[in-house]
Protein backbone atom coordinates (compact mmCIF):
# COMPACT_ATOMS: atom_id res chain seq x y z
CA UNK A 1 0.00 0.00 0.00
CA UNK A 2 1.04 3.39 -0.45
CA UNK A 3 1.51 5.34 2.40
CA UNK A 4 1.33 8.18 0.64
CA UNK A 5 -2.47 7.78 -0.64
CA UNK A 6 -3.54 6.72 3.01
CA UNK A 7 -2.00 10.53 4.25
CA UNK A 8 -4.19 12.10 1.28
CA UNK A 9 -7.15 10.25 1.66
CA UNK A 10 -7.14 10.57 5.36
CA UNK A 11 -6.12 14.27 5.21
CA UNK A 12 -9.27 14.85 2.64
CA UNK A 13 -11.86 12.77 5.57
CA UNK A 14 -9.98 15.11 7.74
CA UNK A 15 -11.20 18.16 5.77
CA UNK A 16 -14.50 16.93 5.61
CA UNK A 17 -15.13 16.69 8.99
CA UNK A 18 -13.18 18.78 10.69
CA UNK A 19 -10.40 18.47 13.43
CA UNK A 20 -12.86 17.85 16.02
CA UNK A 21 -13.81 14.44 14.56
CA UNK A 22 -10.55 13.60 13.37
CA UNK A 23 -9.32 10.97 15.37
CA UNK A 24 -6.16 11.43 17.12
CA UNK A 25 -4.10 9.07 15.30
CA UNK A 26 -5.76 7.88 11.86
CA UNK A 27 -4.91 4.35 10.62
CA UNK A 28 -5.96 2.47 8.05
CA UNK A 29 -8.03 0.47 10.30
CA UNK A 30 -9.53 3.57 11.53
CA UNK A 31 -13.88 3.18 11.08
CA UNK A 32 -15.14 5.60 8.63
CA UNK A 33 -18.83 5.56 9.71
CA UNK A 34 -17.67 5.50 13.98
CA UNK A 35 -14.07 6.71 14.08
CA UNK A 36 -14.72 9.87 12.03
CA UNK A 37 -18.51 9.91 12.53
CA UNK A 38 -19.29 10.04 8.40
CA UNK A 39 -22.83 10.32 7.35
CA UNK A 40 -23.48 9.32 3.88
CA UNK A 41 -23.61 12.90 2.55
CA UNK A 42 -20.04 13.55 4.12
CA UNK A 43 -19.08 9.68 2.49
CA UNK A 44 -19.91 11.56 -0.53
CA UNK A 45 -18.13 14.67 -0.40
CA UNK A 46 -15.30 12.22 0.64
CA UNK A 47 -15.56 10.31 -2.65
CA UNK A 48 -15.90 13.66 -5.05
CA UNK A 49 -12.95 14.65 -3.28
CA UNK A 50 -10.57 11.45 -3.85
CA UNK A 51 -11.85 11.61 -7.78
CA UNK A 52 -10.81 14.93 -7.49
CA UNK A 53 -7.48 14.53 -6.08
CA UNK A 54 -6.28 11.03 -8.04
CA UNK A 55 -7.85 11.99 -11.20
CA UNK A 56 -9.82 9.14 -10.91
CA UNK A 57 -14.12 8.31 -11.42
CA UNK A 58 -15.81 5.65 -9.65
CA UNK A 59 -18.72 3.92 -10.91
CA UNK A 60 -21.13 2.82 -7.69
CA UNK A 61 -22.65 0.13 -10.35
CA UNK A 62 -19.24 -1.95 -10.38
CA UNK A 63 -16.61 -0.01 -7.37
CA UNK A 64 -18.78 -0.36 -4.39
CA UNK A 65 -18.64 -3.66 -2.86
CA UNK A 66 -19.51 -4.23 0.94
CA UNK A 67 -16.98 -3.17 3.33
CA UNK A 68 -14.95 -0.80 1.09
CA UNK A 69 -16.52 2.28 3.10
CA UNK A 70 -15.75 0.26 5.99
CA UNK A 71 -11.99 2.17 7.36
CA UNK A 72 -9.97 4.12 5.79
CA UNK A 73 -7.85 1.59 4.63
CA UNK A 74 -10.55 0.22 2.65
CA UNK A 75 -11.36 3.42 0.96
CA UNK A 76 -7.59 3.48 0.34
CA UNK A 77 -7.53 0.14 -0.94
CA UNK A 78 -10.55 1.31 -3.21
CA UNK A 79 -8.47 4.36 -4.66
CA UNK A 80 -5.39 2.30 -5.09
CA UNK A 81 -7.70 -0.09 -7.30
CA UNK A 82 -8.95 2.55 -9.38
CA UNK A 83 -5.57 4.56 -10.06
CA UNK A 84 -4.20 1.07 -11.02
CA UNK A 85 -7.15 0.30 -13.58
CA UNK A 86 -7.47 3.82 -14.86
CA UNK A 87 -3.38 3.71 -15.68
CA UNK A 88 -3.34 0.53 -16.78
CA UNK A 89 -6.81 1.86 -19.82
CA UNK A 90 -4.97 5.34 -19.87
CA UNK B 1 -54.56 25.18 -16.87
CA UNK B 2 -53.95 21.55 -16.44
CA UNK B 3 -50.35 20.47 -17.49
CA UNK B 4 -50.04 17.99 -20.02
CA UNK B 5 -46.33 16.55 -21.08
CA UNK B 6 -46.52 16.79 -24.98
CA UNK B 7 -43.69 19.45 -25.63
CA UNK B 8 -40.40 17.79 -27.26
CA UNK B 9 -39.17 14.70 -25.65
CA UNK B 10 -42.07 14.10 -23.56
CA UNK B 11 -44.89 11.51 -24.70
CA UNK B 12 -48.43 13.04 -24.51
CA UNK B 13 -50.87 11.15 -21.60
CA UNK B 14 -53.44 9.37 -22.69
CA UNK B 15 -56.60 8.21 -20.48
CA UNK B 16 -55.31 4.84 -20.05
CA UNK B 17 -51.61 5.25 -19.84
CA UNK B 18 -50.14 2.84 -17.29
CA UNK B 19 -46.81 4.24 -15.57
CA UNK B 20 -44.29 1.28 -17.10
CA UNK B 21 -42.90 0.59 -13.98
CA UNK B 22 -45.15 2.12 -11.28
CA UNK B 23 -49.03 1.56 -10.68
CA UNK B 24 -50.96 2.80 -7.47
CA UNK B 25 -51.54 0.24 -6.01
CA UNK B 26 -47.75 -0.43 -5.00
CA UNK B 27 -47.97 2.48 -2.96
CA UNK B 28 -49.33 0.93 0.75
CA UNK B 29 -48.86 4.10 2.94
CA UNK B 30 -47.58 4.31 6.38
CA UNK B 31 -46.96 1.06 7.78
CA UNK B 32 -48.80 1.75 10.77
CA UNK B 33 -52.06 2.30 8.93
CA UNK B 34 -51.56 -0.06 6.36
CA UNK B 35 -54.36 -2.09 7.16
CA UNK B 36 -56.64 0.47 7.79
CA UNK B 37 -56.28 2.04 4.22
CA UNK B 38 -56.11 -1.48 2.76
CA UNK B 39 -59.54 -1.79 3.85
CA UNK B 40 -60.33 1.60 2.50
CA UNK B 41 -58.74 1.54 -0.74
CA UNK B 42 -62.07 -0.44 -2.36
CA UNK B 43 -64.33 3.01 -1.52
CA UNK B 44 -64.56 5.78 -3.59
CA UNK B 45 -61.78 8.53 -2.88
CA UNK B 46 -64.09 11.46 -1.72
CA UNK B 47 -65.73 8.63 0.89
CA UNK B 48 -61.78 7.68 2.19
CA UNK B 49 -60.41 10.80 2.58
CA UNK B 50 -63.34 12.27 5.14
CA UNK B 51 -63.17 9.05 6.92
CA UNK B 52 -59.07 9.66 7.19
CA UNK B 53 -59.97 12.85 8.26
CA UNK B 54 -62.29 12.69 10.77
CA UNK B 55 -59.88 9.91 12.23
CA UNK B 56 -57.11 12.09 12.43
CA UNK B 57 -58.87 14.58 14.24
CA UNK B 58 -60.27 12.08 16.58
CA UNK B 59 -56.68 10.67 16.55
CA UNK B 60 -55.44 13.85 17.24
CA UNK B 61 -57.25 15.69 19.90
CA UNK B 62 -56.76 11.93 21.74
CA UNK B 63 -52.28 12.23 21.34
CA UNK B 64 -52.40 15.64 22.00
CA UNK B 65 -51.74 17.04 18.60
CA UNK B 66 -55.17 19.36 18.91
CA UNK B 67 -53.20 21.36 21.35
CA UNK B 68 -49.64 21.50 19.27
CA UNK B 69 -51.94 22.41 16.40
CA UNK B 70 -53.52 25.13 17.95
CA UNK B 71 -50.04 26.70 19.23
CA UNK B 72 -49.18 26.38 15.54
CA UNK B 73 -52.19 28.49 14.88
CA UNK B 74 -52.00 31.02 17.15
CA UNK B 75 -48.31 31.37 15.88
CA UNK B 76 -49.60 32.35 12.54
CA UNK B 77 -51.99 34.53 14.20
CA UNK B 78 -54.95 32.70 14.07
CA UNK B 79 -57.04 32.91 17.66
CA UNK B 80 -60.44 32.39 19.30
CA UNK B 81 -62.87 30.34 16.70
CA UNK B 82 -60.39 30.91 13.53
CA UNK B 83 -57.62 29.15 15.85
CA UNK B 84 -59.68 26.50 16.51
CA UNK B 85 -60.66 26.40 12.73
CA UNK B 86 -57.34 26.20 11.76
CA UNK B 87 -56.18 23.79 14.28
CA UNK B 88 -58.91 21.28 12.93
CA UNK B 89 -58.08 22.22 9.28
CA UNK B 90 -54.49 21.00 10.05
CA UNK B 91 -55.21 17.40 11.32
CA UNK B 92 -57.81 16.58 9.08
CA UNK B 93 -55.65 17.59 6.60
CA UNK B 94 -53.30 14.99 7.76
CA UNK B 95 -55.59 12.82 7.40
CA UNK B 96 -56.55 13.61 3.48
CA UNK B 97 -52.90 13.40 2.73
CA UNK B 98 -52.47 9.62 4.39
CA UNK B 99 -55.13 9.07 1.86
CA UNK B 100 -52.63 10.36 -0.90
CA UNK B 101 -49.44 8.82 0.57
CA UNK B 102 -51.48 5.43 0.21
CA UNK B 103 -53.11 6.39 -3.64
CA UNK B 104 -56.75 5.55 -2.05
CA UNK B 105 -59.01 6.26 -4.76
CA UNK B 106 -56.21 5.94 -7.36
CA UNK B 107 -56.75 2.99 -10.01
CA UNK B 108 -54.59 4.05 -12.57
CA UNK B 109 -51.58 6.19 -13.60
CA UNK B 110 -54.08 8.52 -15.43
CA UNK B 111 -56.06 8.87 -12.37
CA UNK B 112 -53.30 10.29 -10.96
CA UNK B 113 -52.74 13.11 -14.11
CA UNK B 114 -56.39 13.98 -13.41
CA UNK B 115 -57.54 17.71 -11.72
CA UNK B 116 -53.90 18.36 -11.64
CA UNK B 117 -52.93 21.56 -12.65
CA UNK B 118 -49.35 22.29 -13.47
CA UNK B 119 -47.91 26.08 -13.35
CA UNK B 120 -44.18 26.51 -14.37
CA UNK B 121 -43.92 24.07 -16.48
CA UNK B 122 -42.02 25.76 -18.82
CA UNK B 123 -39.11 25.47 -16.25
CA UNK B 124 -39.32 22.03 -16.33
CA UNK B 125 -39.04 21.87 -20.54
CA UNK B 126 -36.19 24.29 -20.33
CA UNK B 127 -33.95 21.47 -18.55
CA UNK B 128 -32.79 19.34 -21.25
CA UNK B 129 -29.61 18.68 -19.42
CA UNK B 130 -31.65 17.19 -16.24
CA UNK B 131 -32.28 19.26 -12.50
CA UNK B 132 -33.12 18.73 -9.34
CA UNK B 133 -36.51 19.04 -8.72
CA UNK B 134 -36.78 19.97 -4.53
CA UNK B 135 -39.89 19.38 -2.77
CA UNK B 136 -41.09 20.25 0.61
CA UNK B 137 -43.00 18.61 3.47
CA UNK B 138 -45.38 20.90 2.48
CA UNK B 139 -48.94 20.09 1.02
CA UNK B 140 -49.85 16.71 0.32
CA UNK B 141 -47.45 13.94 -0.91
CA UNK B 142 -46.46 12.10 -3.87
CA UNK B 143 -45.84 15.02 -6.05
CA UNK B 144 -42.96 13.66 -8.33
CA UNK B 145 -45.33 10.65 -8.92
CA UNK B 146 -48.22 13.31 -10.53
CA UNK B 147 -45.24 14.96 -12.42
CA UNK B 148 -44.81 11.73 -13.98
CA UNK B 149 -48.36 10.90 -14.61
CA UNK B 150 -48.63 14.30 -16.76
CA UNK B 151 -45.82 12.63 -18.55
CA UNK B 152 -42.43 14.45 -17.22
CA UNK B 153 -39.67 11.75 -16.22
CA UNK B 154 -38.82 12.27 -12.64
CA UNK B 155 -37.18 10.04 -10.86
CA UNK B 156 -37.60 10.18 -6.82
CA UNK B 157 -35.00 9.51 -4.66
CA UNK B 158 -36.44 8.88 -1.31
CA UNK B 159 -36.77 6.14 1.86
CA UNK B 160 -39.75 4.48 0.05
CA UNK B 161 -40.37 2.22 2.57
CA UNK B 162 -43.26 0.69 0.03
CA UNK B 163 -40.48 -0.71 -1.87
CA UNK B 164 -38.84 -2.86 1.20
CA UNK B 165 -39.54 -6.79 0.61
CA UNK B 166 -41.58 -6.18 -2.53
CA UNK B 167 -40.28 -7.19 -5.41
CA UNK B 168 -43.36 -5.22 -7.86
CA UNK B 169 -40.69 -2.26 -7.03
CA UNK B 170 -37.46 -4.35 -8.75
CA UNK B 171 -38.13 -2.80 -12.09
CA UNK B 172 -38.47 0.74 -11.15
CA UNK B 173 -35.20 0.48 -8.98
CA UNK B 174 -33.23 -1.16 -11.53
CA UNK B 175 -34.68 1.23 -14.36
CA UNK B 176 -33.85 3.84 -11.50
CA UNK B 177 -36.88 5.36 -11.83
CA UNK B 178 -36.81 5.33 -7.74
CA UNK B 179 -33.54 5.67 -5.96
CA UNK B 180 -33.60 3.67 -2.52
CA UNK B 181 -31.99 5.90 0.51
CA UNK B 182 -32.67 3.26 3.04
CA UNK B 183 -32.64 3.64 6.36
CA UNK B 184 -28.98 2.46 8.19
CA UNK B 185 -25.78 3.13 7.93
CA UNK B 186 -23.73 5.52 6.07
CA UNK B 187 -22.72 3.15 3.29
CA UNK B 188 -25.79 1.52 2.51
CA UNK B 189 -27.40 5.23 1.81
CA UNK B 190 -24.26 6.72 -0.04
CA UNK B 191 -24.76 3.93 -3.24
CA UNK B 192 -28.30 5.58 -3.59
CA UNK B 193 -26.49 9.42 -3.57
CA UNK B 194 -23.95 7.99 -6.19
CA UNK B 195 -27.06 6.77 -8.16
CA UNK B 196 -28.72 10.09 -8.11
CA UNK B 197 -25.43 11.52 -9.06
CA UNK B 198 -24.88 9.40 -12.48
CA UNK B 199 -28.53 10.09 -13.20
CA UNK B 200 -28.37 14.17 -12.63
CA UNK B 201 -24.92 14.02 -15.19
CA UNK B 202 -26.88 11.93 -17.27
CA UNK B 203 -29.99 14.69 -17.61
CA UNK B 204 -32.25 13.35 -15.61
CA UNK B 205 -34.87 14.98 -13.60
CA UNK B 206 -34.47 13.35 -10.44
CA UNK B 207 -36.86 15.05 -7.31
CA UNK B 208 -36.30 15.16 -3.99
CA UNK B 209 -37.57 16.30 -0.43
CA UNK B 210 -35.13 19.06 1.29
CA UNK B 211 -36.25 18.69 4.64
CA UNK B 212 -37.64 16.19 6.81
CA UNK B 213 -36.23 13.45 9.07
CA UNK B 214 -32.90 12.93 8.00
CA UNK B 215 -29.66 14.36 7.56
CA UNK B 216 -27.32 17.16 9.43
CA UNK B 217 -29.13 20.68 8.94
CA UNK B 218 -27.99 22.74 6.48
CA UNK B 219 -29.71 25.83 7.47
CA UNK B 220 -33.07 26.45 8.73
CA UNK B 221 -35.66 28.71 7.53
CA UNK B 222 -37.54 30.34 10.34
CA UNK B 223 -41.09 30.50 10.40
CA UNK B 224 -43.80 31.43 13.04
CA UNK B 225 -44.21 28.51 15.22
CA UNK B 226 -41.55 25.91 14.13
CA UNK B 227 -38.79 26.38 11.45
CA UNK B 228 -38.30 24.23 8.23
CA UNK B 229 -35.00 22.23 8.92
CA UNK B 230 -33.35 22.24 5.11
CA UNK B 231 -31.07 19.25 5.32
CA UNK B 232 -27.46 19.25 3.23
CA UNK B 233 -27.91 16.14 1.21
CA UNK B 234 -29.19 17.76 -2.21
CA UNK B 235 -26.57 20.58 -1.50
CA UNK B 236 -24.02 18.42 -1.90
CA UNK B 237 -25.14 16.91 -4.77
CA UNK B 238 -25.97 20.23 -6.69
CA UNK B 239 -22.53 20.99 -6.36
CA UNK B 240 -21.30 17.97 -7.34
CA UNK B 241 -23.05 18.01 -10.18
CA UNK B 242 -23.80 21.41 -11.17
CA UNK B 243 -27.48 20.69 -11.63
CA UNK B 244 -29.89 23.13 -11.70
CA UNK B 245 -32.77 22.80 -8.15
CA UNK B 246 -36.10 24.08 -9.62
CA UNK B 247 -38.46 24.42 -5.80
CA UNK B 248 -41.53 22.55 -5.92
CA UNK B 249 -44.57 23.71 -3.99
CA UNK B 250 -48.11 21.78 -3.94
CA UNK B 251 -51.60 22.30 -2.48
CA UNK B 252 -55.12 21.25 -3.18
CA UNK B 253 -57.90 23.90 -4.15
CA UNK B 254 -61.12 23.15 -4.01
CA UNK B 255 -60.53 19.51 -5.58
CA UNK B 256 -57.54 19.83 -7.47
CA UNK B 257 -54.02 19.21 -7.19
CA UNK B 258 -51.88 22.32 -7.76
CA UNK B 259 -48.32 21.89 -8.45
CA UNK B 260 -45.73 25.00 -8.87
CA UNK B 261 -42.45 24.70 -10.76
CA UNK B 262 -40.41 28.14 -9.13
CA UNK B 263 -37.22 29.80 -11.17
CA UNK B 264 -34.20 27.59 -10.41
CA UNK B 265 -32.33 28.14 -7.60
CA UNK B 266 -28.60 30.18 -7.92
CA UNK B 267 -26.30 28.66 -9.37
CA UNK B 268 -23.75 26.29 -7.29
CA UNK B 269 -21.05 27.95 -5.70
CA UNK B 270 -17.97 25.92 -4.70
CA UNK B 271 -18.55 27.18 -1.16
CA UNK B 272 -20.30 24.40 0.59
CA UNK B 273 -21.97 27.57 3.46
CA UNK B 274 -21.64 30.26 0.86
CA UNK B 275 -24.09 27.98 -1.48
CA UNK B 276 -26.15 27.46 1.50
CA UNK B 277 -27.08 30.53 2.08
CA UNK B 278 -27.63 31.78 -1.66
CA UNK B 279 -30.47 29.32 -1.65
CA UNK B 280 -31.64 30.37 1.86
CA UNK B 281 -32.17 33.82 0.85
CA UNK B 282 -33.88 32.39 -2.15
CA UNK B 283 -36.20 30.09 -0.10
CA UNK B 284 -37.14 31.78 2.76
CA UNK B 285 -39.57 34.02 1.11
CA UNK B 286 -40.88 30.92 -1.12
CA UNK B 287 -41.60 29.05 1.84
CA UNK B 288 -43.05 31.65 4.65
CA UNK B 289 -45.19 32.98 1.42
CA UNK B 290 -46.29 29.03 1.19
CA UNK B 291 -47.21 28.83 4.66
CA UNK B 292 -49.09 32.46 4.93
CA UNK B 293 -50.95 31.28 2.41
CA UNK B 294 -52.26 27.45 2.70
CA UNK B 295 -50.99 27.21 6.43
CA UNK B 296 -53.80 24.46 6.70
CA UNK B 297 -51.88 21.89 4.79
CA UNK B 298 -48.78 22.53 6.63
CA UNK B 299 -49.20 19.51 9.23
CA UNK B 300 -45.18 18.55 9.26
CA UNK B 301 -44.39 22.13 9.86
CA UNK B 302 -47.08 22.44 12.62
CA UNK B 303 -46.00 19.26 14.57
CA UNK B 304 -42.87 18.29 13.52
CA UNK B 305 -41.84 14.60 14.36
CA UNK B 306 -38.36 15.24 14.09
CA UNK B 307 -36.34 17.24 16.16
CA UNK B 308 -36.00 21.35 15.04
CA UNK B 309 -33.42 21.75 17.94
CA UNK B 310 -30.54 23.34 16.54
CA UNK B 311 -27.09 21.51 16.44
CA UNK B 312 -28.43 17.55 16.41
CA UNK B 313 -26.31 14.86 14.80
CA UNK B 314 -27.94 13.40 12.31
CA UNK B 315 -28.46 10.28 14.35
CA UNK B 316 -30.21 12.27 16.81
CA UNK B 317 -32.96 13.42 14.18
CA UNK B 318 -33.16 9.64 13.37
CA UNK B 319 -33.85 8.69 16.72
CA UNK B 320 -36.38 11.44 17.06
CA UNK B 321 -38.73 9.43 15.69
CA UNK B 322 -39.37 9.45 11.57
CA UNK B 323 -41.69 6.64 11.82
CA UNK B 324 -44.36 7.43 10.37
CA UNK B 325 -43.31 10.66 8.53
CA UNK B 326 -43.84 10.14 4.88
CA UNK B 327 -42.15 8.08 2.70
CA UNK B 328 -40.25 10.88 0.80
CA UNK B 329 -37.29 12.14 2.40
CA UNK B 330 -34.33 14.08 2.30
CA UNK B 331 -31.07 12.84 0.51
CA UNK B 332 -28.85 12.67 3.54
CA UNK B 333 -27.56 11.50 6.63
Amino acid sequence: MNTETLTVVAAIVSRIVGQARTPAQPARDTRLSQGYLLDSVELLEVVIASEQAFGITFDEQVDFRPGTFETLGSLVDLVERKRAEQGRSA
Amino acid sequence: MTGRAGAAGLGPVTADQRDPELSPDMFAGPAKLRRLTSMLRALPIGVTENVLAGLAIVDGAARGRYRRAAAWAAAQGATGWAGHRLALAVLANHGRFVAEEALLGMDSTAALARDVVLHGADRLIAQPDGALLLGFHLGPPKTWLRLRALGYPVRFAGRLQASVGDPRWQAAIEAGTVIRLPDGDAPSRLAGLLQMRRLLRQGALVYVTADGPFGREAFRVDLPGHPLIVRHGWLALRRATGAPTLPVLTWRDRGRRIIEIHPPLPAPLADAAADAAACRAQLTPLLAGYVRTHPAQCRWVAMPRWSTTAGRRPESAIDQGAAGAPDEQVAGG
